[in-house]
């Protein structure tokens, strides 16, 4: 631990190249206490930051007398404006129009939609303006507008997320993906709707959620807590689901309970962006049954699958497919 | 307890600008970005000072703004990061060790007048070449290849001398630090 505890210093000095430092951090993932000395330099680093230095009182006024003039320019600019509309309606006797376009220029930013993608094997998570906490799964895309307007809070999803939505009863939280909307009040729940995947599915775990086609909105079905819904080909089926350990891969943790080969792989492909292709018979009929980590990779999770019953596995770089013979 | 009374706004200000503008620094790296997170702090202040008629634990205040404000900026960092294509894998993680000490500080301990008794005892036992290069860089704010040329020695001195005054720091506040903050 002395080694490491070296790197650190040196980390701090500035002396430590980006190799080394990259090598330092990895290490600071996995190793607690390692990662609690560097808070300790790091908290020691802050706080003789808060030592008074002799030239604070004068940078301290330099910038008090910018803010003050920057007051001062708020002020002016209301005034200005004040001025200017009544210069409009006095112009619009007269007929200038362009007075009044000049005006409507202060109007508030326009609604902007933001969109996010998650590229193969990350994961994201972020706040939306109203409260609501999004988890974004491997090669997925969330659009959503920087400012809530209107009588709904819309989002889009392609991909998979985990919704922790804020509560608003005046305005309905609504997840749209491609073929069905979820309209929910302030609720916790998990969506599946990848663009290559044959299947939706929406798994509540609190609150309560009402799932429809889009436009059928009085025909949709309404979840409880601990129910699945799974759409598949235009169908709708509500069912119990099993575990909520497969909502782990927002820890960025997979976990596949009695899975069978054909629908890991399937998940395998969505997380990794890489083709995959069965050729081994043996392995076909298996069901697995794990947690990997998201970070360890496609390869890694491949060679753990192989101890159940050896396989080999093929790369072709250039096609991006992995063969299991 | 500090409290906070309006027309204190402009000593306030004064006192505390340069200061936090350096903590916040140490996290978020880009000057520019702890300028604007300052700036903001003590627009907040100022927009809520009128509004305010009871005397306020002024310091709280500041660092809980300063702190939160920085959180976020450094989340947002990590995730514009962590969407882009061609990741700066160094930077990202940097990033994250960032915002896990910041997360891990308790800002509601940062009260000067104990900090600075604390710091000086430490500095008082360090040996003198050593003290004085600290205080030209930390209390003087003098750059390492100033203190070189004022004093008249290498670069790598000054650098090994402040490793040794840090060193001492650490262990000084070590007990100090468990109240700073909390880990499990």
């Amino acid at each position: 631990m002395n080694k490491e505890i070296q790197q650190i210093e040196k980390y701090f000095l500035g002396h430590l190249d980006q190799e080394a430092s990259i090598q330092l951090f990895k290490k600071l993932e996995t190793d607690a206490s390692l990662k609690k000395e560097f808070i300790c330099f790091q908290s020691t680093y802050a706080l003789t930051q808060l030592l008074p230095r002799t030239d604070d009182k004068e940078m301290g006024e330099k910038s008090y007398l910018n803010f003050k003039q920057k007051q001062k320019g708020r002020h002016r600019k209301r005034l200005w404006i004040q001025i200017i509309r009544n210069a409009a309606i006095a112009a619009l006797l007269i007929g200038a129009t362009w007075y009044i376009s000049k005006l409507n220029q202060e109007v508030d930013q326009s609604n902007a939609m933001n969109t996010l993608f998650v590229p193969a094997g990350q994961r994201a998570q972020l706040m939306l303006n109203d409260g609501t906490e999004v988890w974004l799964n491997a090669q997925s895309t969330l659009s959503y507008p920087a400012h809530f307007s209107g009588k709904e809070r819309k989002v889009s999803l392609v991909g998979e997320a985990y919704f922790n939505v804020a509560k608003d009863d005046s305005k309905p939280f609504v997840v749209s993906s491609k073929d069905i909307d979820m309209k929910v009040l302030g609720t916790k729940f998990n969506v599946f709707a990848y663009e290559n995947s044959k299947f939706i599915e929406t798994h509540l775990l609190e609150g309560s959620i009402k799932v429809y086609k889009k436009g059928y909105e009085k025909d949709g079905r309404i979840l409880k807590p601990n129910d699945l819904l799974h759409y598949e080909n235009g169908n709708m089926l509500v069912k119990k689901a099993n575990s909520n350990e497969y909502l782990l891969w927002k820890e960025g943790i997979y976990c596949f309970e009695k899975e069978p080969l054909e629908s890991l792989i399937e998940r395998l492909e969505l997380y990794y962006d890489v083709k995959i292709v069965v050729e081994n018979k043996s392995i076909r009929k298996l069901q697995y049954t794990g947690k990997f980590r998201q970070r360890d990779g496609i390869y890694e999770i491949l060679r753990i699958m192989q101890k159940v019953q050896k396989f080999e596995i093929v790369r072709d770089e250039i096609e991006n497919t992995i063969t299991l013979k | 307890m500090n409290t906070f009374h309006p027309h204190d706004y402009e000593r306030v200000y004064i006192n505390y600008f340069a200061k936090l503008k350096r903590f916040a620094k140490e996290y978020v790296i880009s000057e520019a970005e702890a300028e604007n997170i300052v700036h903001d702090v003590f627009l907040e202040l100022w927009e809520k000072k009128e509004a305010l008629n009871f005397p306020i634990n002024l310091v709280a205040f500041l660092f809980t703004a300063i702190k939160n404000r920085s959180m976020d900026y450094l989340k947002h960092e990590m995730l514009v990061r962590q969407t882009s294509k061609y990741l700066k894998e160094e930077q990202n993680m940097i990033l994250q060790m960032k915002f896990e000490s910041l997360e891990a500080f308790d800002q509601n301990i940062a009260d000067e007048n104990a900090l600075e008794a604390l710091i000086q005892k430490a500095i008082d036992t360090l040996p003198e070449k050593c003290k004085e290069i600290f205080v030209m860089s930390k209390i003087e704010g003098k750059k390492h290849k100033e203190i070189a040329l004022e004093l008249n020695i290498s670069i790598n001195t000054i650098e090994s001398q402040m490793g040794l005054a840090y060193k001492k720091l650490r262990v000084e506040l070590k007990d100090y630090l468990p109240l700073l903050f909390f880990l499990s």
